[in-house]
Formats: C-alpha cells, structure tokens, sequence
C-alpha cells in the first residue's frame, strides 16, 4: 500500500473515529455497565462451554450489526461529503487520484469499518460471557467453563467471520455503490430515485410481465452475502450438530470454518457474483468520473 | 510575456474552454516563465476560474496547455506534486484540527516540509490543535497558506485567495506569499477582483474580458505602452477626440483619459503625463469594445 493510499485511510480515520468509536464501543460498555445491577436468568449453564460460545457470538454480532447499519447509513452521504463541507476543493489540490481518494473512502467503510466491528465485538465477547456466567452461576457457574478451550474452538469461527465480511462486501459491493453514485450524481434524491426505480420496474416487470428479474437478482445478492458472512453450507453445521448431540464429541470448529469458508468461496464463482461485482465496477467509474469534475 | 527569457512554466495556445455550449475561455495565448508574480484581472464569469481550473487539471480544454512541461489533464497527479493551489478562501475541512492537516498533507504531498508548515504557523495567532471549524476566515486562510507554502513547488495558482477578507487578513496574507515562498524562481498566479492590493507585488497582468485574454503584458511594458494623461476640463473635447481607451476622474476629481501608445504630440501637450493605475487601465480594457476586436 502507498503511503498516499495509507493517508488517505488516516483521513477516514481523523473525521469519522469519534462516530466509530461511539457505535462499536459504547453498546457492550453500557451493558457492561448495566451487567452488574442487572438479573440474569435461563442460561443452561449444564452445557457451558456452548453457552460462553454463543455469548461471544451474540457479542460479536451485535457490535458489528450496529456498526455496519451505521456505516450502511452513512455510505451513500460520503459520495457527497467533501462538496457538502466545501472541502473537496482543498482534496483536489492534492496529488492523491480520484481513484485512489474515493477506494479508500469504499474501502474503509465498506470493509474496514465491519472487519474492526467483528474484532472489537468478539473482544468485548471475552469479557462479557464470563460476566453474564458469573452473574447467574456464581463462581461455581464461571469455573465450569473451560477457558483455555474457548480460544480453540472460537478462533477459527472468528477468523470465518472476518473472511465472511469480505466476501460479504464483495457481494454487497454493487448495491453499496449504486447508492453512493446515485446519491453523488443525483445529490439527496440518489437513493430515494434508486429505491423507486428498482422498486417500480420490479413490481411492473413481474406483475405486468411476470418476469421477477429484478426481484430474483437482487435475493440472489443478498442471499449470496448472508451465505458469505454467516453459513455457506448449513448441510455440514447441522451434521456436526447432530454429531454433537448423539455422541456428545466436540465441534471440530477448525475444519467446519475451513469447510464453510472454502464453501463460501466457490459460490462466488456464480453470474450473479460476478455481474454484480461488473455494476460496483461501473458504479466506481461513476463515482471517479463525478470527483473529477470538481 | 515579453519578458520570458527561459522555458515557460506555463504554456497555453489556442486554449479554449467550455461548459457545454457556452464557452468560458476563449482561444487564450499567453506563457508564464519562472519567477513572475502574475495577476489574472477579470469581472465575474470572466473565465479566470475556468482557466485556474484547467491549469490544475479539473477542467478539459481544446488546443494547448502545458504546465511545467505537463499535461494538466492526462499527468495531474505528477503536476500537483510541484504545483500548489489555493482554489478558494474557507476550503479546509472543517472537522480536521490544524496538526492532522500537517500529518495529511505529509502524507499526500510529496514535496511537503512539516517542519516548515510548523514555523510559518508559529508566525500566526493559529495553535496546531486548533480545530478549523473554530477558527476565523482570515486565520483558515492564513493556516492555508502556511500550508501550501510548505510545499516545495515550482508554481502557485491563488483563485481569489482573500476573497471575504478584512483588510489586515488581506495583508498578512500577501506579505507571507511574498515573504515566504516567492524567492524569484517559483510562479504565482493569482486571480483577485481587489485589483488596488495586487498591483504593487505583480510583475505581469493578464486581463480578461468574457473570455477572451485582452491584455497580457508585464508591468514594465505596460507603464511604456499605456499612457494617461491628466488634464483640465477645458481640454475634455480635444481629448476626446482623440479615442483614448477611457476617460475618468482621478481621486482628486481631475479628468483623465487613458490612450493605448502614446497619443499625438498635439493631445499630449494638453495635459500632463501620468501611470495609469491597473485599476483604471482594468476598467479602460474590459468595457471597450473597439479594443476587443484591436486585441483579437
């Protein structure tokens, strides 16, 4: 990476940290904050390593499922955000290409952003599971758990989750950017004209024509990435489950993020994935092609 | 410019500019060598925003345009690591504080000193902590200037620098252009409508008027080849008479009139000789007429 790319991510950084911090920090520490004064109940501590697994998972979920619905929100507005403070003036006398400004504005919230979400989600996860465990079994309840195995088990799932957030962007990529250059060309009415157009020539198309084109290509995307980010293959965790259940062996998490991942990757070789990733591509040009006429 | 004596820093020929149907510049001529101070004289909608625009590379034109042997469109990136712009007063982003501007454009412009950034600021009232959005006009642009002249560039393009500016931000601003970064090899180019404020730091002047480049000429030639005349009321027809580009009145009320070359020796001898001011020499070019289609 150069170091005008690299910079160009710290600007990201300067003006959007105290947002960032904000959305993944203060949730988990205002109910980490709350844990103490608060009830807890119905946990089937009798299975407690699963029971610190799913915590974790919770956690790591929910931080990043605020943070990127934040960042969704905030996507489309930072096409136009450096003309709407006046500012792009100032970006434009500098040597950094369009290109390069504008990917690194992509890059940082479509991608970067989730991926620290993931990461700071499952640290507070580490805190807060033993937190909620103790709370309701004592410390009878918290030694139950077998810590030095939660690592083994929920690295590789970690690792899934980040590998998932970036298969995930990819396949969200041509719906993210459609609304960023709608919304740089078209200024506050971008995404409201593109909801409208994709809506109306949906509903016309099937109801009219009964063709569900529009419809069935945009499931296809977003099933695509719920698939990339969460389950590729739901086929070999219900195996494992039932593995779980009639032997009572541990969740081989090593192989099925291996597996799963491997899964999610092969999917990518579909038209869909690809035609798509063609969209975001033009949507990009869109987008360099408005910065560069100031 | 009459006075180029080595390679132009900037080179236009046959530049022509449009937006759309309507054209902004005009098949403008003109070369800008090393170490001039350049005014780019001009109403509103005269083109010099235009013409600033497509020197940086933000705007396509038709004919020639080479900047430091550059083309601004196609190599932008290599020219705006050794040229500097300041496109406007008040375009610093407002959410960054003055030390994370320093450690951007650290990292964005090649040939920029930090160092030199730091010490040009510590002549201002402006702290590195100082977030842009608390601070003045005149301080945002001081701190923009700070900024930019910490840039080692060959050429400086200031599209109306001070434009909203009191008068002691306008003057602050000027001194550290010219104290700290013009040292006779680098360009400036600076487009202003306070024309009074420019005049005593320009060596060359380029005039445009619906644009089209009416006047292109250093300061030396113009005081040769522009010639005013004071002269009594009594004298105004005979004066007159003669065509000269304009005719005024000084500050002290006395008429004038503004001949373009020296009149006959016959008007010469009604009045006294005087330097036309730019302003009056502005007012006499870009409302004339007759002298466009003389330029042209």
């Amino acid at each position: 990476m150069n170091s005008r790319f690299s910079t160009l991510l710290l600007r990201e950084w300067m003006q959007h940290k105290r947002g960032w911090l904000i959305t993944m920090l203060l949730p988990p520490i205002l109910f980490l904050a709350i844990l103490p004064f608060g009830q807890v109940h119905g946990m089937p501590l009798d299975h407690p390593l699963p029971i610190a697994l799913l915590i974790m998972t919770i956690s790591t979920l929910a931080v990043f499922g605020i943070s990127y619905v934040a960042a969704m929100f905030q996507l489309p507005g930072l096409a136009r955000r450096d003309q709407q403070d006046r500012s792009i003036e100032f970006w434009l006398s500098l040597p950094a290409t369009h290109s390069e400004s504008i990917g690194a504005t992509v890059l940082t919230h479509v991608l970067l952003v989730p991926l620290a979400a993931v990461l700071v989600g499952f640290a507070f996860g580490i805190v807060i599971a033993p937190g909620l465990i103790a709370k309701q079994g004592g410390m009878a309840g918290l030694t139950s758990v077998p810590w030095l195995s939660v690592p083994i088990v929920a690295l590789p799932v970690l690792l899934r989750a980040l590998f998932g957030v970036v298969l995930m962007s990819l396949w969200l990529a041509p719906v993210m950017l459609l609304m960023m250059a709608a919304s740089a060309w078209l200024k506050r009415w971008g995404v409201p004209a593109v909801a409208l157009a994709v809506g109306v020539s949906g509903a016309v198309l099937a109801k009219v024509y009964s063709n569900t084109i529009v419809f069935d290509l945009l499931t296809a995307q977003f099933d695509g990435a719920g698939k990339a980010l969460l389950v590729a293959e739901p086929e070999a965790l219900v195996a494992q489950m039932r593995l779980l259940q009639s032997t009572g062996a541990p969740i081989n998490t090593v192989s099925l993020a291996l597996q799963d991942a491997l899964t999610a990757t092969m999917n990518l070789a579909s038209p869909h994935f690809v035609g798509g990733l063609i969209v975001a591509a033009g949507c990009f040009a869109l987008l360099v092609l408005k910065r560069s006429r100031g | 410019m009459s006075t180029a004596t080595t390679t132009p820093l900037i080179e236009a020929k046959d530049l022509t500019l449009s937006y759309g149907k309507k054209t902004a510049l005009e098949r403008a001529t003109f070369a800008i060598p090393k170490g001039r101070v350049v005014g780019l004289l001009g109403h509103n909608g005269a083109g010099k925003t235009s013409l600033m625009k497509a020197l940086v590379g933000l705007l396509p034109g038709e004919g020639e345009l080479t900047v430091l042997g550059l083309d601004p469109r196609r190599q932008r990136g290599a020219l705006l690591e050794q040229l500097c712009y300041i496109p406007d007063v008040a375009v610093l982003p407002r959410w960054a504080k003055v030390h994370e501007l320093i450690t951007l454009m650290s990292g964005l412009q090649p040939r920029f000193s930090a160092e030199r950034a730091r010490n040009l600021l510590k002549r201002t009232s402006v702290g590195e902590n100082d977030k842009v959005k608390n601070l003045s006009k005149g301080m945002v642009v001081q701190v923009h200037l700070a900024l930019i002249a910490a840039i080692d560039a060959k050429v400086m393009i200031l599209d109306e620098p001070t434009l909203g500016l009191d008068v002691i931000s306008r003057k602050s601003f000027y001194e550290m252009l010219i104290d700290e970064w013009c040292d006779g090899e680098r360009s400036v180019l600076i487009s202003t409508h306070q024309v009074e404020e420019v005049e005593s730091l320009l060596s060359d002047v380029m005039m445009l008027d619906e644009g089209r480049l009416v006047l292109n000429i250093s300061l030396e030639d113009m005081d040769q080849r522009f010639v005013a005349l004071s002269h009594d009321p009594a004298t105004a027809e005979a004066i007159a008479a003669a065509h000269p580009l304009l005719r005024y009145r000084q500050s002290g009320g006395r008429a004038a009139a503004i001949f373009d070359g020296a009149p006959p020796a016959h008007v010469a001898a009604l009045g006294e000789r005087i330097r036309p001011s730019l302003v009056d020499l502005f007012m006499a070019l870009t409302r004339n007429p007759a002298l466009h289609r003389k330029q042209a």
